[in-house]
């Protein structure tokens, strides 16, 4: 244990909790956490994958900034830095095992290094956002409003699913370790 | 829709109620929850984390396809079963911690459709090709009756002419 990381250092001579010990033992907001996490992972992935394959359908319309452009790009750097942040929580919650100081450790040092991936994706959704807000507004603007907000329900109920299973696969997994 | 949400949410009362359990916070003092399949035990906490990793990634993948709502009871639930099934064995013969048994679950359920392919491939390795791949769906163009043309290119395509 003498060459190892500091991080498994800590894991290991740290307290033997079941998830880390910054919960303080409190298991529902461990589940609660476990659950959100996971599940924004999830969606976002979902959001990433959908808007990547639309860019490929529609990369003959949609040239490079392009109105359309900006607004994909945008939130699908969103949903990256998303993805990217909840994803390395997540993998630490599941992975919390001071058994294994080692693999704890290395999620804990991987998601440091996630981190500011991730914060960089969403800065960067900001960024595109604002520089493309005047032109957006101008067009958004227009009577009448060109916008039919529940035509994509059906896939925001299949991302309010995806959320629901992960929170009760959550709370039993915290609740049955 | 909004009954169906309201049903499920009520789901989580008695789970909420198990977590309430208070179990523990440390490894000395937690108890994992063992349940039996028949004889073998296994990490109920683990089963739960795979089936969810399987079950999310096979409806995740395919859920606004229309081919798989066509092929619904045919394709897709009996691919669901068999890696839910996998999934549920790899559990119980390995015992991994949650976490890995979430990523089997997932990897599991995103092979989907592979898994035939994977065991297909076995047996063609074990027979030493004994048993000839099959040439796909031939879908045949329909014919309508007195179509001479379409009719000799459907034959033609049967059987090709000997060069």
């Amino acid at each position: 244990m003498n060459n190892a990381s500091y991080a498994a250092q800590a894991v290991a001579r740290g307290p033997k909790t079941l998830a880390p010990p910054s919960f303080d033992g409190q298991g529902w907001l461990v589940a609660l956490n476990l659950g959100a996490m996971t599940a924004g992972c999830l969606i976002a992935l979902m959001v990433v994958v959908t808007l990547g394959t639309d860019w490929f359908r529609y990369r003959k319309t949609d040239r490079r900034l392009s109105p359309a452009w900006v607004w994909r790009a945008s939130i699908m750097l969103f949903a990256t830095g998303i993805a990217l942040r909840c994803g390395a929580e997540a993998v630490t919650l599941w992975g919390w095992d001071p058994r294994e100081p080692e693999a704890t450790a290395a999620f804990l040092t991987a998601k440091r290094f996630v981190d500011p991936v991730a914060v960089t994706c969403g800065l960067s959704g900001l960024f595109v956002s604002v520089l493309a807000l005047p032109g957006m507004l101008r067009q958004l603007r227009r009577q009448p409003f060109p916008l039919d907000l529940w035509q994509t329900w059906p896939i925001v109920q299949r991302m309010m699913w995806l959320a629901g299973a992960s929170m009760l696969a959550a709370i039993a997994v915290v609740s049955l370790r | 829709m909004i009954w169906r949400l309201g049903a499920s949410m009520t789901a989580i009362i008695p789970v909420a109620a198990a977590a309430a359990r208070n179990s523990g916070a440390t490894l000395a003092t937690a108890e994992p929850v063992i349940w039996t399949f028949f004889g073998s035990p296994f990490q109920a906490g683990s089963m739960v984390a795979a089936v969810f990793g399987c079950g999310a990634a096979r409806w995740w993948i395919g859920a606004g396809a229309s081919l798989r709502k066509t092929y619904r009871w045919r394709l897709d639930v009996p691919v669901s079963g068999i890696a839910l099934a996998l999934s549920a064995g790899v559990v119980i013969e390995k015992s991994p911690d949650p976490l890995y048994a979430l990523m089997i679950g997932a990897g599991l359920g995103v092979l989907g459709e592979g898994i035939f392919a994977l065991a297909e491939r076995q047996i063609e390795r074990l027979t030493g090709g004994l048993i000839a791949p099959e040439a796909g769906p031939t879908a045949r163009p329909s014919v309508s009756a007195g179509d001479a043309e379409s009719t000799a290119k459907l034959l033609n395509d049967i059987f090709p002419p000997k060069s």
